[in-house]
């Protein structure tokens, strides 16, 4: 009925149940795990806190944090414990994978539009092609020397 | 962008960086071919530094031109999200080199060059010489038609043309034609009194000398200039006057340099004009003297800019190593020098690179990985490879008669096995071996004279994918083919400028060149080959005992 966890306290029946649901939900976390992942896995372990709280207050007469002896860890700790964990786990995967954007969310220019605009920028930029001789570009040639 | 794994053989997403005092350690990256070193060097470490506030100044050579793709596909879809009118800014400080010239904008390159007012003469002539000799090893250990000769006859050209102003590409008369060039060398002494030596230099020695003579002493030097002649496009980079980048604007303004050598085919051309880039930064570094702003040097496929040197000394890897040594810090130069392979590099380059204080390596074939591992992964003597079992038994007696029956076996301890030295570094190159696309292995520098004993997993594999279909973004070639060109018409100067120079500076021996030469008073009696090497004008030897002595030999 009961068993033994790392911190050598006793879990009771419902409070196993929901360690066992937690660690279902921890073997499907990866570094892929999105943070909406992570939301629905919190809600579900809430929820599935719920449940079981509603189980054990049905059977409260013969539910008892002394069951087996000892002073036990009931579904609350474990849920704490279990949140606590996922709640770490996700700030651990910063920064989120990117979420692919909505097909309309294409960046404002193209490749196209920033070449060509490089190549207006660059005519304007483009150094005055003197040499120690002096120039190429007519315009600033002396009248008798075009 | 570093990261460590999660323990479950994947890499979190972690960002790491690296503190400028640990950058002036130097970093070290290399990885097989499409490992993705280029990436990491065009997409990361180059554009952080580009867009970091306030801007680095930095210089990226690029042997093959990769890196400068990844870097420029990244300003450009980058751009993609900026408004045009602010485009002008970014593209403003780039400086785009086509070092291979094939877009007819080409970067100056002379050889002979001040860089300083109180330069002397003798040191610039020596710049050619020593890159040279930097990119040609083997001339070191040809003494008689080897380094000595070019060294005496490049001496004495070099001081002669920086005196008067010339180039690489006007000196091809003076080795052929030197009792033209007398009345230069008076202009050069008026001009340079410490041009003297070397005029006389030509006007005893040389000039007297027999055809053979002259052509003992000159071959070697003929033979590593004669292609800047007869190349139209070399000519008009190496006669070029005055070098194309002005490094303290680079530094100033926080511009980055692309020296790009996609177009350079020729790999002894490519390594000589990466060593003639690298000499003028390095002799601007050795005046710059000692700054607080940071300037960034990059390298990729750096084994390009070098060759194997098996017996005696790699002068490259002796400017390099006194390069690191003495200039990295006090200059404040954040140095990563990246390449495919480490048995690219001699003995000695390979541990001037090794001294580096960050090392990321990606993935690399095993007899790589065996000598990157050694140096990567520290090994443990007393590494425990498996816990051997110590048994102890006793004897089962039967209770009735006293006999042994059986015996029983248990464990009583359990001892070491430790994993040999050879089995670590075996386990460790495997470990790199194994290195997936875009994943690396780095043992980063934490500071001044401090290296991390710990190494770390580190991953490009989620950056840059593309937004919609999440696969990996690469450079599109279509939109650079586009681009580089018009970099390099902002840039590069226009190859017709630089041929006006030329011409300016020596119509006449350009003309003679060309075979326009008017008729020279003294013209050398007309021998035929073969059968005479004397110099065709040499006045304490009269005509007529040339012909005796031949009549003699005959």
């Amino acid at each position: 009925m009961q068993s033994r966890n790392q911190y050598s306290a006793s879990l009771c029946e419902f409070a196993q149940r929901l360690r066992e649901t937690a660690d279902m939900l921890f073997s499907q976390v990866t570094e892929r795990t999105t943070p909406a992942q992570f939301d629905a896995a919190q809600q579900t372990l809430l929820e599935r806190k719920l449940e079981l709280e509603a189980e054990l207050r049905a059977r409260r007469r013969f539910h008892y944090a002394s069951a087996s002896g000892n002073l036990h860890r009931c579904v609350g700790q474990v849920y704490e414990d279990a949140s606590t964990r996922l709640r770490l786990l996700s700030q651990l995967q910063q920064p989120p994978v990117p979420v692919p954007p909505e097909p309309d969310q294409q960046p404002p220019l193209t490749a196209e539009e920033v070449v060509n605009n490089l190549r207006r920028l660059a005519a304007d930029q483009t150094r005055r092609r003197d040499t120690y001789l002096g120039t190429d570009d007519p315009t600033l040639l002396p009248e008798s020397e075009r | 962008v570093i990261q460590h794994r999660n323990g479950k053989e994947a890499f979190l997403h972690t960002a790491r960086t690296l503190p400028p005092e640990a950058r002036i350690m130097g970093v070290y990256l290399l990885g097989a071919s499409r490992a993705g070193k280029s990436r990491m060097l065009g997409r990361h470490l180059a554009w952080q530094d580009y867009i970091a506030t306030p801007a680095i100044g930095q210089v990226l050579f690029d042997g093959l031109g990769v890196s400068i793709s990844n870097f420029l596909d990244k300003l450009i879809r980058f751009l993609q999200y900026v408004p045009s009118d602010q485009h002008e800014r970014y593209w403003r400080r780039i400086r785009y080199v086509d070092v291979s010239g094939i877009t007819g904008f080409v970067p100056g390159l002379p050889l002979y060059y001040r860089l300083h007012p109180e330069e002397t003469l003798a040191a610039i002539s020596d710049r050619f010489l020593q890159v040279t000799l930097r990119s040609s090893p083997h001339l070191a250990n040809a003494q008689y038609f080897g380094w000595p000769p070019f060294n005496r006859f490049g001496q004495n050209v070099g001081i002669l043309c920086a005196s008067l102003g010339l180039q690489i590409t006007d000196i091809e008369s003076l080795i052929s034609h030197p009792e033209q060039w007398l009345s230069r060398f008076q202009e050069a002494e008026a001009r340079f009194p410490e041009a003297k030596p070397a005029c006389d230099f030509f006007r005893t020695e040389y000039l007297p000398m027999r055809l053979a003579d002259r052509a003992r002493l000159t071959n070697v030097f003929r033979d590593k200039v004669f292609q800047f002649s007869l190349n139209p496009v070399l000519a008009r980079q190496f006669g070029a006057k005055k070098p194309s980048i002005d490094w303290e604007e680079v530094e100033a303004e926080g511009l980055i340099v692309l020296l790009d050598c996609k177009g350079e085919t020729n790999p002894e051309l490519r390594r000589f004009k990466m060593l003639w880039f690298f000499d003028y930064l390095f002799n601007w570094i050795k005046f710059r003297g000692r700054r607080s702003q940071p300037l960034g040097l990059l390298f990729d496929e750096f084994s390009s800019m070098t060759q194997k040197v098996f017996s005696g000394e790699n002068p490259f890897a002796t400017e390099l190593d006194s390069f690191l040594m003495e200039y990295l810090r006090n200059s404040n130069i954040l140095l990563t020098i990246a390449h495919q392979s480490i048995q690219q590099l001699d003995e000695k380059l390979r541990n001037t690179l090794l001294s580096l204080g960050t090392y990321i390596f990606g993935r690399a074939t095993m007899p790589d990985a065996r000598i990157l591992a050694d140096a990567l992964f520290k090994r443990d003597p007393y590494l425990v490879k498996h816990w051997r079992k110590v048994w102890a038994h006793d004897p089962i007696l039967n209770s009735y008669s006293g006999r042994i029956i059986s015996t029983n076996h248990f464990v009583i301890d359990h001892e070491p096995e430790f994993m040999p030295l050879d089995q670590q570094q075996e386990l460790f190159a495997a470990h790199l071996a194994n290195l997936g696309l875009f994943q690396f292995l780095c043992r980063p520098a934490l500071g001044e004279g401090d290296v991390s004993p710990r190494v770390f997993g580190l991953s490009l594999q989620h950056d840059d994918v593309d937004p919609v279909t999440g696969t990996y973004v690469f450079p599109d070639e279509n939109i650079l083919s586009q681009v580089r060109p018009i970099l390099a018409a902002k840039d590069g100067i226009p190859t017709a400028a630089i041929r006006k120079e030329l011409d300016a500076a020596l119509p006449t021996n350009r003309a003679a060149r060309d075979g326009n030469a008017p008729r020279q008073r003294e013209q050398p009696p007309a021998h035929p080959p073969g059968k005479s090497d004397m110099a065709p004008t040499i006045p304490h030897q009269p005509p007529q005992r040339r012909h005796q002595r031949r009549q003699r030999i005959t």
